[in-house]
Order: structure tokens, then C-alpha cells, then sequence
């Protein structure tokens, strides 16, 4: 789905600098996109934005077409079906990768979870963890879990967090080979936020740049976006 | 020879905190020692028989009780520290600090504050009866079974709103987040993440909690409920069996100690202890309308039961006495009170963080088993831990007079440990130095190892990383602790009446004549005083969790 | 070296608390008692005498147990506490020393120890009281005896076991009836109870006037405190309540006692000597009569104006350390009953 974000500013509230002023982009439905920028940029603002982990003080953010941010309406984390791996993955430390996993599969069968579970496993090729706990398994490993975990309620878009920021320099080809290949199964929309653009080959369609909390992109079709809306 | 004296300088550098931290937990057991050495010395079956006669409702009120406040000040705990980390309604800012306030009254004063408020000749009863309204005899009674875990839970949930709601705010906020990106919100969110991730703090909390109710001897007494530390009593007051009655306590120290470790076997792989890379401050949200005003209302109920009703309470008594001359008196005791609870909560600090260092740097059974011992002393009644302590020092002067004149010395016989501060000291270190342990280690945690460690590898000795690194960043922890164990020091009873020194009264002490001899009103005025410090203590530990929260 | 400057702090601290050791003069007392009465005492016998009184106030059986400890060198001179049967513990543990014949000799021999390891200082009598607006003058229960009749039914309150005032009262029945006929008795009570027992002695005279029983047993010491309360509910309580001495036309009523020995081998004997002879004088007798709602131990020193208000009565006979020898006994029996 379309995700739409117009003139977006945000400040932490005893901040006195804005993280985020007047961001203005558009990822179409299906479109990998990787946004790039200095460590302390608002990256990952814009994400808790997009997810709605934070409220913007300004502007508009609207995903498939329906506003879900603005001067009036704020739909919370939990109902815009989102999903987010988040940098250090937060894991659910009390349960089991599969109990992970189906976390977000709340008004399923327990057959179809059985089964939706299963296929993300073999998906992100952990099945003997099943039973595991995460703080048994790599990082690699966990940050796998998480895009599973996140992937299972089949979300309107995938939003990564520096997915690459906690593991180590050895692993880090092959974990962004396999990561480009699992979401290029997954079918989905995807922002990656990351500080590193050689990252993001493979991975990103396009590549947005962030800097000085401002963007960087043509802002006509995303204005085109929203007016649709 | 030049070889094994460097070996043997590293060895002690390396023991430099180890050798200590054995000698002080060596120090702090051996009042334990003594206790089972006195219950074995004079063994007789005759006064636990007698128990025999009253094991039934012991065991039931005992448990009951533990089982109805564990599980009453777990729920109210928890949620209310999830209300207040997660949410903002009308007045949170007030009730994040105000439910902290109830931790200030000990629990045998609001005790008789609540009989002396609903009692025939109490405030609500005249008030009623001057209505018109007859109150059934018996129907508004507090000496009850429910009356009790009434007064336990209203005055003890802060110990585990308190974890709660530190752990939550600090360490929680992306599993929180993540959940909530996963669609779960509300009260699926609250069950199925806030619980089982706050189990470790819970268990914590409410551990405390339980201690405190099972080692209570001045609610249950006074409220006539036969409970486990009653018959204790009875068997050493009643009937003068102290061998019996120290015994029966040791059982109990280790029912208690039994369950405490219990729960980390139940808990098996899982692991609750979360690591974040960045620590992020959940964001709050707005409660409106209805919920709002529940919540408020739920909070309000908590502190004004808690708190308010029985300062309130106190204050009118106190005004009632109109004694301007009870000052002279009091500021005795307050001085003392300030001194004994200063003098103690250093020490306790001081010890705690010997003993948590070493067992840091000592990992493995030993250093884990460094860490037990000192809980010891917090799992048994005040006043038993007290004969133990006299059980060591005594025989201890006893030993030092008979080698000085041994070596010719011309001195009489001093009781320069028992006549003086040092005994109470020492008996109040091993009574609570469990509580400065918690908060030491707590701060240890916090700060991890890596800082340590990285000055370790640039060359530093552990004694001068801990000057140069972990010093200056646990000094709000440090602080914290001591500040905690001084609220508690202050509210101490049964340990203090036995090892004070002569002429000495306390806070503490100073209610308790009053109470013991039935005039409640007379003891207003001290127990405000000592509500008023343990006030000010709560609160400095309040403002600088929240700086330590800020600093990260 | 921080270390080091901290620990010489907290010891200085700690040295300054200590008692001065200077030529003074002075007695060491640890007691059960805790009233500013006693405290004004010791103010008024070091003026006399130039003897400071050095203080603990505890509990009975705790400073017991540390007396127990400090066996080899006590640091007490004397021992002062509330009821007979702490005071007989305390001679059986082979803690106190006998009394000079000249300290006590003014003291009727009911109210020492038979081997002068003790001698009373005040006492107080357990009394009967009724609500006046339920029960008759003439209604009202003449005897202990008659609490456990079939009308007293679910009418009687009383404290716990765990009381000493209520163990004495046992130890003395076990000493004027013998082990069956008490045993019968305290079933009896137990029978009759309105309620469980919990509370002080003024929660059982407060809960015959709120209705919960109709008599109660209660020691006249916290009937005065009543009546002077600060608290006016407090004091119309106690003008509602009306009084019984029980068992006048039999054994008499029952008097417990606060009494103080010499500690063996005490530092300053001599010095509590004259402290013990102090507080069993004229003087100190007429003072706990007069503000502490006690009864003088003297036969010459006339109760308090209040007390006297109440009548006189007869009191057993049993003396004070057969009380106390058969305290241990009563208490066991007491549970054995089932008296919580």
C-alpha cells in the first residue's frame, strides 16, 4: 500500500530543536525504498512516525490512501497494521521464537497459525528454533525472528529500523543477501532507515536521501498521493 | 622468592574486595550461627508441643494472609504503575510521587490508626451516632482477619508500585512498542506483555512485601490473628521458651528463604532480564474522559487510604494532646532517630557494596552465595535477629575483658560495645543490609560491566575502577540505597527496643511506649515526626530515580 | 584511605554515646516500665541522692534475655517489670541478687519475692466492669467465677492468653483452686467469649459499651486513663461503665504488681539499693498513687483520690511470687483451652 507522508514535523517534548521538520515523501505500494542520512537526523523518528509510535505536531501521513495522521485524527500503533523491526529487535524475552511469531496472529485459528508460523520459519530458514528462547539464539538469528515476527500479520508495510547496526562486520554480507531475499519474497512495502548507503544495494529500489531533518525527493507525486486521498 | 612474592601481591590485588566482602558476610551470618547454636543448646519439646495446640490456625491465618496481601498488592502494584508509566490523566503527576507515601507509615501505627478511626469511640462511629445512625456492634470492625490484610496492602503495595514502575518506565518501552506495532493495545497489551515481563520486578516487590507481612508481630498482635511470628512470641514472651521460640523462627526464615529462591526455578529458560541497546522512555498517552476520571479515582482511593486518612488522623490527636512541653522530649528522640538510621544506612551501604563488587567479580557459587547470605537477617523477625546479635557481642566483650587483663591490664569490665551505638548498629546492619543490597545491586546492574571492564583492560586495578568509574556513575544509586534503608532504620521497632544503648530513645521506641501501654493518642506526635523524615527520605529517593532515569 | 576516615567517623560517633566513666555515681536499670511518672522519679531520687539513673526501656522477656547474656558481667544494676510471673522468670533464671533485709523491710511480705530476689513497687487490681444501661447492679457477675455461668453466654470479653495480666490471673487461681477446677474455669470463659479476643484492655471496656458483650475483665490502671482521657468519646465510655470487685465475700480480688530486683553481681549494688529503697518509700508510693492510677504497695500511703472514689476492696491472698512461680503453668494451660 501507499505510504504518504506529507510536510511532517515532530519535536520530543522537552527537545527544542525539532527532529523531523517538514518531511515530504511517497512510497508506492510495493516499492522498496531506503532512507539515508547522518546518524541524529530523525531517521528513526520518521519510522516511529510512520508507525505511530510518535504523534507528528504537523502534517499529514497517510497509508494506503487513508489519513492516519493529521491536525485531528491519530490512529495508535496498534491498529495501522504496520510492521516494524526495530534496531535491537525487542524480542519478546518471556517466549519462544514460534510464541514470537504468532504474537500478532491474535484472531487466527490456531490451525492457520500453526501453519502461517511454519511458513515463516522456513521463510527465515530457523526452523529447528521453534522452541527456543531469543536470548538463545545470534543476532543474526534474532533480528530474523523479528522480520518473522513482523512479516506474520501480514502488514500493509514493513518498516526496518538499522537492521544492520547490531551485527557483526563478517556477517553483514550475507545477512543483507538474505535479507534482500526474503523481502523480495515477502512482497512488500518496505522503508529500511539506515546511515550506511552501501547498504542498501539489493535492498532498496530508491533511495531517499534525509538531511537536516528535510527531504529530498520530487514533491509532486507525493502531494498527487494525497490529494487522491 | 622474587617470583612468589609478585605472585602472591597480584593474588591479593586480585582478592582485594573478595577477602573483605567474606569477612563482612562472615560477620553478618554469625549472629545466625548463634541462633541455631541457642535453639540446640537448650532444646526442649514442651513449648513446641504447645504450638501444637494452634498450628491449625497458624498455619491458616499465616498463609491466608501472605497468599491475600501478595496477591492484592501484586495487582494493585502493577497496575497502577502501568497506569502511570503509560498513561496520563488527570493528576498523574501528583500520584507518581503521593503513591509512593504510604511506605511512610509503618504498618503496626497505621494499625492502630485505622481501630482507633472506625472504633466505638472513633471518628466514624460518633459521627454515625450522632445521626442517628446505630452501627450493629462488630460490623465496622478492623480486628479482623480482612482488617489486617487491609492494612498490610494498603500500606505495602508501594514496594511493589515502586519496582514496577521503574522497571516499566526505563527498560520496557520497545517490547512495548513492538506489541503495540503487532496490533495488540489495552489491556491484551497490559496481560499478555506488561505482566509477564514485570515478573522479575513483581517477584521482587512483592517478596518484600511478604517478608514484612510473615515478620510482623505488631499488626497481627494487636488485631489478635494467631500468625506464624505470633507464635513466636508467645512461645518466648508467653512462656519463656526463647530456645523453642528461636527454633520456630529458623523454620520460618527458611519457608521464607524457600520461596524467595523458588520462583527462579520456576522461572527455567525464559529470561525476563531485557537487553536494549538504547533505553527509551515509553511515550504517554492521554486518558480521556471516563477512563481518566477511573483512574484518577482508582489512585486517589489508593493514597487517601494510605496515606492521608491516617495522617489526618494522627493530626487531630496530636492536636487533641495540646502538650507543648512533649517537644523537649521528642527532639531527643528525633536526634537519635536521625543518627541511628544515618549511622546505620552508611554502614549498610558501605557493606552492601563490598559484598556486591567482590560477588561481581567473583562470579560463580561464591560470589552468588556472598549475595544470599546477606539476605538472612531480612527473613527473620526483628527481635529474634536481635538475640543473635547479643548472642555474638556479648560473649564477644566478655572475651576482650579476659584477654587485656590476661595481659595485665587494670580495666573494668566495659561494655563499650553494649552500652554504646555499636551493638544497635550492628544488629540494624544485619537486620536490613538484605534491603541495601537489592538497591546496590540494582545500580551495579544498571551500569553494566562494560565501563569496568574497559578500565580494567586499561590497567586499572578493581579497587581503583571502582573509584574511577563505578563510584562516580552508581552515585545516585549509592544514594538511592542509602536513603531507602535509612527510611526503614528509622521505622524499626522490636530489634532497637532490645540492643539500645542507655538512655536512649527513639522515634520508633518513643511510639512504642505509648502504644504498648494503650494511649495511642499520646504516640501522635512521635509517629508524625517519624512519618514526616521517612516523608522527606521517600521523596529525595523519588526526585533522584528520576534524574538517574533522565541521565541515561 | 577514604575508607579509613569514614570508619573513624562513625566510631567517634558511636564513642560519643557512650556512658562517661567518671567518678559519678550512678545505677543502671533496664525496664519494662515506660511512664514519665517513673522517669519524673528517677529526676527527683538523683536530686536527693546525687545518683544518675541510666535507663533501657524494653520489654520484660527481652531484657530478660539480655540480662541472660551479660550473665558474666552485668551491665545493669537493677531490673524493673511489669507482673509477677516476669519477675519470677527472671529470679529463675538466676539473674537477681537477694535484697538487703533493711531495703525491704517496710514492704508487706505479700509483696516480695520469699527469697527478697524482688519486691513490688505498685500494683494494680483486675476488676469486673458492666454495661450500666444493660446489666444491673444487682445482675452484674459478684465472682470470676460466675463469668463462665450459661447466661454470660456470648457476653464476656477479654484479651488474649498471650496477656500476662490474664496469665497472673490464672497462675492465681492455679494456686487457690488447683489445676482442674481453673482449667474449668478458663474452658468456661472461652465458652462465653462475644468475640475472640483481641485488643488492649481499653478495646474490651469500649466494646461492652458498643454493644459487642455486656462485661468484660479489665485492670483498673486503664480504667483511670480512661476516665482522664484526653479524648472525651474515650471518657463518657468509661462514666457508662460500672464496676465490680469480684470474689469479695470469697478469695478476693486479683492484684498483680510492677516490681523491681537487685541484678547479680551488679556494678553499683549499693547505689540500687538506695534507688530500690527510694521507690518503695513514703514519697515515690505516694507519687505512683497519685498520677499513675496504681495502687501504693505501702499499707500507710493512701490511694489516689479516684481510686478511693472506686472503694475498698479485699485482694487475694496468694502473694506475688507464687503468681509468679505458677505463671509458666497457667500460660499452657491457658492454650491448652483453647484461649487465643
Amino acid at each position: 500500500m501507499d505510504i504518504c507522508v506529507r510536510d511532517v514535523r515532530f519535536r520530543y517534548a522537552c527537545a527544542t530543536q525539532c527532529a523531523v521538520s517538514g518531511v515530504t515523501f511517497t512510497v508506492r505500494a510495493g516499492e522498496k525504498v531506503a532512507l539515508v542520512g547522518a546518524s541524529g537526523c530523525g531517521k528513526s523518528t520518521l519510522l516511529r512516525l510512520i508507525a505511530g509510535l510518535e504523534r507528528p505536531s504537523y502534517g499529514v501521513i497517510a497509508i494506503g490512501g487513508h489519513i492516519v495522521a493529521d491536525a485531528r485524527t491519530f490512529v495508535p500503533a496498534e491498529r495501522r497494521g504496520i510492521g516494524y523491526v526495530f534496531q535491537d529487535y525487542a524480542l519478546f524475552p518471556h517466549m519462544t521464537v514460534a510464541q514470537n511469531i504468532v504474537f500478532g496472529l491474535r484472531s487466527w485459528g490456531k490451525h492457520q497459525k500453526q501453519q502461517r508460523c511454519d511458513e515463516l520459519l522456513s521463510l527465515i530458514s530457523l526452523e529447528a528454533y521453534a522452541r527456543a528462547y531469543p536470548h538463545e539464539l545470534s543476532g543474526g538469528q534474532q533480528q530474523r525472528v523479528a522480520l518473522a515476527r513482523a512479516l506474520a500479520p501480514q502488514p500493509a508495510a514493513l518498516l526496518l529500523d538499522e537492521p544492520f547496526s547490531n551485527l557483526d562486520a563478517a556477517l553483514h554480507e550475507e545477512i543483507r543477501a538474505q535479507l534482500a531475499h526474503m523481502l523480495s519474497r515477502a512482497r512488500v512495502t518496505t522503508i529500511c532507515v539506515t546511515h550506511d548507503e552501501s547498504d542498501t544495494i539489493g535492498l532498496a529500489d530508491r533511495v531517499l536521501h534525509l538531511s537536516g531533518c528535510a527531504i529530498v525527493e520530487p514533491v509532486r507525486a507525493a502531494l498527487h498521493a494525497v490529494g487522491r486521498a | 622468592m622474587g617470583s612468589w612474592q609478585v605472585q602472591s601481591n597480584r593474588w591479593l590485588a586480585s582478592h582485594a574486595w573478595f577477602l573483605p566482602a567474606c569477612g563482612i558476610v562472615i560477620v553478618l551470618v554469625l549472629p545466625h550461627v548463634a541462633l541455631v547454636w541457642r535453639a540446640v543448646e537448650a532444646y526442649s519439646a514442651s513449648g513446641l508441643q504447645l504450638v501444637g495446640h494452634m498450628w491449625q490456625l497458624m498455619v491458616i491465618n499465616t498463609t491466608g494472609l501472605l497468599v491475600v496481601v501478595g496477591v492484592a498488592t501484586a495487582c494493585i502494584g502493577v497496575v497502577l504503575a502501568w497506569l502511570l508509566v503509560a498513561y496520563t490523566f488527570p493528576g498523574a503527576t501528583v500520584y507518581r510521587v503521593a503513591l509512593l507515601l504510604p511506605l511512610a507509615i509503618p504498618p503496626y501505627i497505621g494499625a492502630y490508626t485505622y481501630h482507633g478511626i472506625t472504633q466505638y469511640t472513633g471518628v466514624v462511629q460518633t459521627t454515625l451516632r450522632s445521626w442517628g445512625i446505630a452501627v450493629a456492634p462488630g460490623t465496622l470492625d478492623m480486628m479482623t482477619f480482612s482488617g489486617a490484610a487491609f492494612v498490610f496492602t494498603v500500606f505495602l503495595f508501594p514496594y511493589v508500585y515502586s519496582v514496577c514502575y521503574v522497571f516499566l518506565g526505563t527498560r520496557c518501552a520497545h517490547v512495548i512498542e513492538s506489541a503495540r506495532t503487532l496490533g495488540v493495545g489495552g489491556v491484551a497489551l497490559f496481560l499478555r506483555i506488561v505482566v509477564p515481563i514485570c515478573r522479575l520486578a513483581l517477584f521482587s516487590g512483592v517478596g518484600v512485601v511478604v517478608l514484612e507481612v510473615l515478620n510482623d508481630y505488631g499488626v497481627v498482635h494487636y488485631y489478635g490473628i494467631v500468625t506464624f511470628t505470633s507464635a513466636v512470641v508467645t512461645l518466648w514472651v508467653g512462656i519463656g521458651d526463647v530456645s523453642g521460640a528461636i527454633a520456630l523462627a529458623l523454620c520460618g526464615m527458611g519457608i521464607a528463604l524457600a520461596l524467595v529462591f523458588a520462583e527462579q526455578g520456576l522461572r527455567g529458560r525464559r529470561q525476563y532480564r531485557i537487553a536494549a541497546a538504547k533505553q527509551r522512555v515509553l511515550r504517554r498517552r492521554a486518558l480521556h474522559g471516563w477512563r481518566g476520571v477511573l483512574a484518577s479515582l482508582a489512585c486517589a482511593v489508593l493514597v487517601l487510604f494510605g496515606f492521608v486518612v491516617p495522617v489526618a488522623q494522627l493530626i487531630a490527636w496530636a492536636w487533641q494532646m495540646h502538650v507543648p512541653s512533649a517537644w523537649d522530649a521528642l527532639r531527643d528522640a528525633l536526634g537519635h532517630s536521625l543518627l541511628v538510621s544515618g549511622c546505620g544506612a552508611v554502614l549498610i551501604v558501605v557493606c552492601s557494596v563490598m559484598i556486591a563488587n567482590a560477588a561481581r567479580w567473583h562470579r560463580g557459587r561464591v560470589g552468588v552465595l556472598l549475595t544470599r547470605c546477606a539476605l538472612f537477617g531480612y527473613a527473620m523477625p526483628g527481635a529474634v535477629v536481635a538475640v543473635g546479635v547479643l548472642a555474638i557481642v556479648i560473649p564477644l566483650e566478655d572475651a576482650m575483658h579476659d584477654v587485656l587483663v590476661f595481659f595485665g591490664a587494670d580495666v573494668a569490665h566495659g561494655r563499650w560495645l553494649s552500652a554504646t551505638l555499636v551493638m544497635l548498629v550492628y544488629g540494624l546492619v544485619v537486620r536490613y543490609i538484605g534491603v541495601g543490597m537489592q538497591a546496590v545491586d540494582a545500580g551495579f546492574v544498571r551500569i553494566g560491566k562494560t565501563y569496568a571492564e574497559a578500565s580494567r583492560a586499561l590497567g586499572l586495578t578493581v579497587t581503583q575502577t571502582f573509584w574511577r568509574v563505578d563510584a562516580p556513575l552508581m552515585r545516585r544509586a549509592l544514594w538511592i540505597a542509602a536513603l531507602l534503608c535509612a527510611v526503614d532504620l528509622m521505622k524499626e521497632l522490636p530489634l532497637s527496643l532490645l540492643l539500645q544503648p542507655y538512655n536512649f530513645t527513639t522515634l520508633a521506641t518513643e511510639v512504642f511506649y505509648d502504644v504498648r501501654d494503650e494511649r495511642i493518642y499520646d504516640a501522635a506526635l512521635a509517629s508524625l515526626w517519624m512519618i514526616v523524615l521517612s516523608v522527606i527520605g521517600m521523596l529525595l529517593v523519588h526526585a533522584m530515580t528520576r534524574q538517574e532515569q533522565k541521565g541515561e | 584511605m577514604r575508607h579509613v576516615v569514614m570508619a573513624v567517623c562513625v566510631m567517634s560517633m558511636l564513642a560519643g554515646c557512650a556512658p562517661k566513666e567518671v567518678a559519678e555515681r550512678i545505677v543502671n536499670v533496664y525496664t519494662s516500665r515506660h511512664y514519665a511518672q517513673d522517669d519524673a522519679l528517677y529526676a527527683q531520687f538523683t536530686k536527693q541522692t546525687g545518683i544518675r539513673v541510666n535507663v533501657i526501656k524494653g520489654e520484660g522477656p527481652e531484657l530478660l534475655e539480655r540480662l541472660v547474656r551479660e550473665k558474666n558481667s552485668p551491665s545493669a544494676d537493677a531490673y524493673m517489670t511489669a507482673d509477677a510471673g516476669m519477675l519470677h522468670r527472671a529470679k529463675s533464671a538466676g539473674v537477681l541478687a537477694p535484697l538487703d533485709e533493711d531495703t525491704v523491710r517496710h514492704v508487706p511480705d505479700r509483696w516480695r519475692d520469699r527469697d527478697r530476689h524482688w519486691v513490688a513497687v505498685t500494683k494494680r487490681a483486675r476488676v469486673i466492669v458492666y454495661n450500666k444501661a444493660r446489666v444491673s447492679a444487682q445482675e452484674a457477675p459478684q465472682t470470676y467465677e460466675a463469668l463462665t455461668e450459661a447466661k454470660w453466654r456470648n457476653r464476656v470479653l477479654i484479651r488474649s492468653s498471650g496477656n500476662v495480666y490474664n496469665q497472673s490471673l490464672a497462675a492465681s487461681f492455679l494456686a487457690l483452686w488447683g489445676e482442674e477446677k481453673t482449667k474449668q474455669w478458663a474452658s468456661g470463659i472461652v465458652t462465653n467469649m462475644a468475640r475472640p479476643p483481641k485488643g488492649g484492655d481499653r478495646d474490651q471496656a469500649k466494646a461492652v459499651i458498643a454493644g459487642e458483650g455486656d462485661v468484660a475483665v479489665m485492670n483498673t490502671y486503664y480504667l483511670g486513663q480512661m476516665l482522664n482521657s484526653t479524648d472525651e468519646q474515650e471518657r463518657l465510655v468509661a462514666q457508662q461503665l460500672g464496676i465490680v470487685w469480684p470474689n469479695q465475700e470469697t478469695t478476693g480480688t486479683h492484684v498483680n504488681v510492677s516490681g523491681i530486683g537487685i541484678v547479680k553481681g551488679a556494678q553499683h549494688a549499693t547505689e540500687a539499693q538506695q534507688l530500690i529503697a527510694f521507690l518503695t518509700g513514703d514519697e515515690a508510693q505516694r507519687q505512683f498513687a497519685a498520677t499513675n492510677y496504681e495502687y501504693p504497695i505501702v499499707p500507710d500511703v493512701a490511694p489516689s483520690e479516684l481510686l478511693r472514689s472506686w472503694g475498698t476492696f479485699r485482694e487475694q491472698t496468694v502473694g506475688a511470687s507464687v503468681i509468679g512461680e505458677n505463671n509458666a503453668a497457667a500460660t499452657k494451660l491457658l492454650i491448652e483451652t483453647g484461649w487465643k
